[in-house]
């Protein structure tokens, strides 16, 4: 994935490069030394202007998701945030994005906006105080959940913010949330680093001209300035009142969104769902065992690609074990995340059955009295 | 002639002079270039007797023509002799009105507000009454009047052509930016006329304008100022070459009686009006609003603040006064990051300076020094906004302190937001650290 990354940025920059020499005079230029752009426009004055742009990607982040099923169906999610040796900044904001569902504990503020900020001022402060107690933070860390734009957020409290971050080499835990819903993968998740105060981007005068093509180059540059990484966030909702063939479809389609990126290979992808299409005819039919039997199969071609992928609790991507057996076929997150989607079908279908068993034996005994 | 036709002749020439009163009182004219191409009925005569006013055409030639001209051509004032209907009686005074051209001894008058024209008219037959006014041969589109009370008929021809210009183009445009255009000129047949030419103009609004005023409401776009405004010019012709614009143009009608154009706005935004001229046309005006739309203004609320102590923030009397403005997803996300300010920084509340004018475009906001041109740079769209920041200028009140300068970027970042520090009039490139004065956030939507 960080390979992904890495072109990605390349791309941005041979952009970035043919459009400075497609222009007289303004241009926006790496240095790759410092990481910094110079951009150089059409300032206030007839003379070109230029400031420096230091973007907040310095950062060698690594993130670890975890999840795993409680009581209640009740997903814990936790995420484990490494900032790489050789990092020039501090990993100060981390954003988990692609979580539609309100998560537990949060208020289901409509669209996450305030309407009448006078008049709603006290359901601000109740939606802030739900928000609190919804996202686990580690020490000296503020969360916040901004469903405006789908998102979970942590970054640094104010008491810690100039000094604090996970720095080079540093590792931290206890980000989090519960959630009812599955895991799914994030692709646009994101970190990003501590700029300091001489570093804070500005203009020298009024800045490019909002209609000018420096001012969209400029913009997609500012838009862009973190670094992405895969998560496992809470993305598929579980059907009420349950039902596995929707639930195992919407699964289907979180894996159709992998195909195409580094996650999954399209083939081993249609092999999968293969499995998967019987799975959910089967529980459509009402053969419950057939289905469990399609699903098992999955997860065996899984576990032939990855090891371990049950063990929720032990996420331990970098040991020599797990990369040894990482597979092209599919990315160890996906594996796990999918691994996990269908023990939950398993899990729920199970009890579904010793409900319908429950309810068989209770209205057997009725009879009988 | 006897005393009865010298009678007659009296009455008809009081009768004809109410008629032209009538018709210049009545008639809305529209003008016609007049082209009867019918013979002289002086030809058709076999001997002509002059009298004082009139003749009389003894036995025409061919006195069916002569009659078909009577009823058709009808430029003439020809009637029946009353007692031999073999007689034609021409009217000497409308002698010229004999089918090479204009009438143009009919009756000619002038009047304000109508274009110089004939009053010809045709007496119908004595032989019995006739209230059916022929249709005239020529320019049938201007029809007779019948007049009773003497039987007769009149209808007034002008002597040029009365030619409309329609402009063909949509009415509004985002500044700056181009408006294709064209004009057709036809006459008031709707016929095109290849070959005429229209001069254009552009003026804008300056004034304020309350609804219901002659303008367009906010038409001055937000500026109070108004010297040396610019309003815009022309491409004279389908082409547009950016830098080019024109202040006037003239058009030549091509085959269809049609010119292209595009109209050039300025980044100024306001109500413009293009004014179409040309020989023999009426007026025509074409109202463009050079406007970014559905601005509004931000509303009141405890989170910011649109005022400090002097009044309204960014203020200018005279220039710019209403500086406020935002498009509703703007003021929507503007709420939020009143709120993320709100978090770092208890109790403190965000001092909002210059968003966009009422119809959005260019916001000059240093009206002294460089008027009508940028800074702004920014601020056009209704999706950016200032905000105070601390600066050792005279706004200071209420400006984000410069401890909080990193986290408050970093927060509103996380929530994506892009902002950052302007500082106007600074060679300083360190990122306005070192020049304060005027420092601010500017925040895009
Ligand atoms: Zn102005
Ligand atoms: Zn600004």
């Amino acid at each position: 994935m960080r390979t992904f990354s890495k072109l990605c940025a390349g791309i941005v920059v041979m952009a970035i490069t043919l459009y400075a020499q497609a222009d007289s005079g303004e241009s926006i230029v790496l240095d790759p030394t410092t990481g910094n752009y110079t951009i150089t426009y059409g300032g206030d004055s007839t003379n070109l202007s230029q400031t420096v742009f230091v973007p907040a990607t310095k950062i060698d982040p690594t993130i670890r998701s975890s999840f795993r099923l409680n009581e209640r169906d009740v997903i814990t999610y936790r995420y484990t945030v490494f900032n790489g040796a050789t990092a020039k900044q501090a990993i100060i904001g981390i954003v988990l994005k692609q979580i539609a569902n309100p998560i537990i504990g949060e208020l289901p503020f409509p669209d996450g906006t305030f309407p009448n900020l006078i008049v709603e001022k006290a359901a601000y402060d109740a939606y802030n105080a739900a928000v609190k107690t919804s996202v686990a933070s580690p020490l000296n860390w503020d969360g916040d959940i901004t469903r405006r734009l789908s998102q979970v957020d942590w970054s640094p409290n104010t008491a810690t913010y100039n000094t604090g971050g996970i720095h080079p080499g540093q590792t931290l835990s206890g980000f989090g949330f519960n959630s009812l819903d599955l895991p799914g993968i994030s692709q646009s998740s994101w970190m990003n680093g501590r700029i300091e105060d001489n570093e804070i981007f500005g203009f020298p005068d009024d800045g490019p001209d909002e209609s000018s093509p420096i001012f969209a180059q400029l913009n997609q540059l500012r838009d862009n300035d973190f670094i992405i990484r895969n998560t496992a966030v809470p993305m598929i909702a579980v059907p009420v009142p349950f039902d596995a063939a929707t639930l195992l479809d919407r699964i289907r389609s979180q894996m159709f969104t992998w195909s195409g990126t580094q996650l999954i290979n399209s083939a081993f992808a249609t092999q999968l769902d293969r499995y998967m299409v019987a799975a959910a005819n089967a529980y459509r039919s009402n053969q419950p065992k057939v289905g469990k039997e399609q699903i098992e199969s999955v997860r065996k071609l899984l576990e032939h690609e990855h090891n371990y992928l049950d063990h929720d609790e032990e996420d331990h991507e970098d040991t020599a074990e797990h990369k040894a057996a990482t597979r092209l076929t599919i990315d160890r997150l996906a594996a796990r995340v999918l691994d996990f989607d269908l023990r939950y079908v398993l899990k729920r279908m199970e009890r579904e059955h010793e409900h319908d068993h429950d309810e068989g034996d209770r209205r057997k005994e009725q009879e009988r009295r | 002639m006897n005393m009865w036709r010298q009678k007659h002749r009296m009455t008809y020439w009081l009768r004809k002079l109410f008629v032209v009163f009538s018709l210049v009182a009545s008639w809305n004219v529209q003008a016609v270039l007049l082209l009867d191409t019918s013979p002289s009925v002086l030809t058709w005569c076999t001997s002509i007797y002059s009298m004082a006013d009139h003749f009389v055409c003894n036995f025409p030639t061919d006195f069916a023509a002569a009659q078909e001209a009577i009823t058709l051509y009808n430029e003439w004032n020809v009637q029946l002799h009353i007692a031999d209907p073999t007689v034609l009686v021409v009217d000497y005074t409308l002698l010229s009105c004999d089918g090479t051209g204009h009438c143009a001894t009919c009756a000619t008058f002038t009047q304000i507000n109508q274009p110089t024209g004939h009053v010809c008219g045709v007496i119908l037959p004595w032989a019995g009454l006739m209230s059916v006014c022929p249709v005239p041969k020529s320019h049938p589109e201007i029809p007779y009047i019948y007049y009773s009370y003497g039987n007769d008929c009149y209808r007034y021809i002008p002597d040029n052509p009365v030619l409309t210009v329609t402009f063909i183009g949509s009415n509004e445009v985002q500044p700056p930016n181009i408006l294709p255009f064209s004009v057709v000129v036809k006459d008031q047949n709707g016929v095109v006329q290849p070959g005429t030419q229209v001069a254009l103009t552009v003026d804008v609004q300056t004034l304020d304008v309350q609804s219901g005023a002659n303008g367009v409401l906010n038409g001055e776009g937000g500026h109070l100022h108004t010297a040396n405004r610019p309003k815009g010019g022309f491409a004279c012709s389908a082409q547009y070459a950016p830098g080019s614009a024109l202040p006037t143009c003239t058009l030549t009608m091509d085959g269809n009686g049609e010119a292209p154009f595009i109209f050039i706005s300025t980044a100024v935004s306001g109500a413009h009006t293009i004014t179409a001229t040309c020989n023999n046309c009426t007026t025509a005006t074409a109202l463009v609003n050079v406007k970014i739309d559905n601005l509004i203004t931000i509303p009141a609320s405890s989170k910011y603040a649109l005022s400090d102590s002097n009044g309204v923030i960014g203020a200018v009397p005279g220039k710019h006064t209403d500086n406020h403005y935002l498009a509703s997803g703007a003021i929507t996300e503007l709420k939020d990051l009143a709120n993320i300010y709100t978090a770092i920084n208890p109790g403190a509340i965000l001092y909002l300076n210059d968003a966009s004018l009422v119809w959005g475009g260019l916001f000059d906001v240093d009206v002294v020094n460089s008027p009508w041109s940028r800074p702004h740079a920014g601020h056009q769209k209704g999706t950016s906004i200032d905000i105070r920041a601390a600066n050792s200028g005279p706004n200071n009140q209420g400006s984000v302190p410069s401890t909080l300068f990193s986290r408050f970027i970093e927060e509103a970042t996380k929530k994506g937001f892009r902002i950052g520090l302007h500082c106007k009039n600074s060679s300083d490139t360190n990122y306005c650290l070192s020049q304060p004065n005027n420092r601010h956030f500017h925040v895009d939507f």
